[in-house]
């Protein structure tokens, strides 16, 4: 599944307003993608992909997980931080939002 | 009126920017009133349009448009974002989920966009009116797209559009001008005014009434005047609600005492003399009830 930055964020706006409308469509984009990393453990738009779905299901832990692997995967890129950022907010874990927010992506450079 | 509502137990949570030179004294204001407070980022400066430019993701900013950085007490000017509320648990349920788009060093980060319902709900905003903002917000003028919303005749209780002075009920934005949800909720608020301040709750109806131009979110005029007809209002004075950085038209609209929206394009008479056209889409709006 090859998407470009502006279409994964279309797809993922739409998803959270339908989990908001009809929690069922998310569930099953998220059964394809998780079928869809079977073999392509390397994929780290998949892992965003799975990671962005667990965020809008409120599956925090499940998300930054995920988003640690795109980080793994592609150390460079700035919106798999910052998700991963998020994740960690939302579970509370405001010392490491901080860190990464404030020291870590506006001095991220390749 | 968001600190009045919470301390009334009508809204669960409220936000504010606070001068940090001024958090001593905020603190000792929420102990007096029974309410806990969190702090989370500073807002240091508003970027200018200059600035934006070389920010990365500063195009997607839409109302706020400042420079952030972690909160510490040492600094000398800016505002800390805090969170308020009676309990714990609410203060937990919008922090979570209330991080605003601050710019750092050069970029911009905002939040997952199903956080903003998150910390609609958090807030208290009403669920119709929280969707709706979700579905309809990405759309430019959503102000106007409310108007649309809106069957018969707007109700002043639902007049968001002072929302950012102290003449308001409510503080968010609706999802039509007269939604029930919002009534009640600004109605009990209301009350709770009237109870302490008559004079008050009087000074904010009379300004919820007056006609509004509205040109976007933060981009707002209310006039000292009234509707003659349909798309013309005549005025004494007019107002400008909203943030200062848009304010471009409150010397024109002050030179005339009557306006009139023909097409796109608005007009603007000084008795039967014209003084002037504004060539913006703008709407009127008069709030009854």
């Amino acid at each position: 599944m090859k998407m470009d930055c502006w279409q994964i964020d279309r797809l993922l706006d739409r998803l959270s307003l339908n989990y908001i409308e009809q929690p069922g469509e998310v569930s099953r984009w998220k059964e394809k993608i998780v079928g869809s990393l079977q073999g392509n453990e390397k994929s780290h738009e998949l892992w965003f992909l799975l990671g962005s779905i667990c965020y809008i299901e409120g599956d925090f832990e499940r998300a930054a997980e995920c988003f640690t692997n795109c980080v793994n995967l592609d150390p460079f890129n700035a919106q798999y931080h910052k998700n991963l950022a998020f994740a960690l907010r939302q579970m509370g874990r405001y010392g490491e939002f901080d860190d990464i927010i404030f020291d870590k992506l506006p001095n991220l450079k390749k | 009126m968001n600190y009045m509502a919470v301390v009334a137990g009508l809204k669960p949570l409220l936000d504010d920017g606070i001068p940090v030179k001024s958090m001593d004294a905020f603190a000792a204001a929420c102990g007096k009133y029974g309410l806990r407070f969190r702090t989370e980022a500073v807002f240091l400066k508003e970027a200018t349009d200059e600035e934006l430019e070389f920010v990365e993701g500063g195009e997607r900013l839409n109302t706020t448009k400042w420079f952030g950085a972690r909160y510490n007490p040492s600094l000398q000017g800016g505002y800390v974002h805090v969170f308020v509320a009676k309990s714990e648990d609410a203060i937990e349920m919008g922090y979570r989920a209330g991080w605003y788009p601050l710019i750092i060093g050069s970029v911009s980060f905002e939040k997952p966009i199903i956080d903003h319902f998150r910390f609609g709900a958090a807030l208290g905003v009403p669920e119709c009116c929280n969707i709706f903002f979700m579905k309809e917000n990405p759309k430019r003028n959503f102000l106007f797209t409310v108007l649309k919303n809106t069957r018969g005749m707007p109700h002043y209780l639902c007049n968001c559009l002072t929302k950012d002075n102290v003449y308001s009920y409510t503080y968010h934005m609706p999802c039509s001008f007269n939604c029930a949800e919002t009534i009640r909720y600004a109605e009990a608020l209301r009350e709770e005014v009237k109870k302490r301040e008559p004079r008050f709750a009087a000074q904010i109806d009379f300004r919820l009434k007056t006609p509004f131009l509205v040109f976007e979110e933060q981009f707002i005029y209310a006039f000292d005047g009234y509707f003659t007809d349909f798309g013309t209002i005549s005025y004494k004075r007019a107002f400008f609600v909203g943030n200062l950085r848009n304010d471009r038209f409150s010397d024109l609209l002050n030179a005339a005492n009557r306006l009139r929206i023909l097409d796109n394009t608005i007009q603007l008479f000084n008795n039967d003399r014209m003084v002037g056209e504004i060539a913006e889409a703008g709407f009127l709006v008069c709030f009854g009830e």
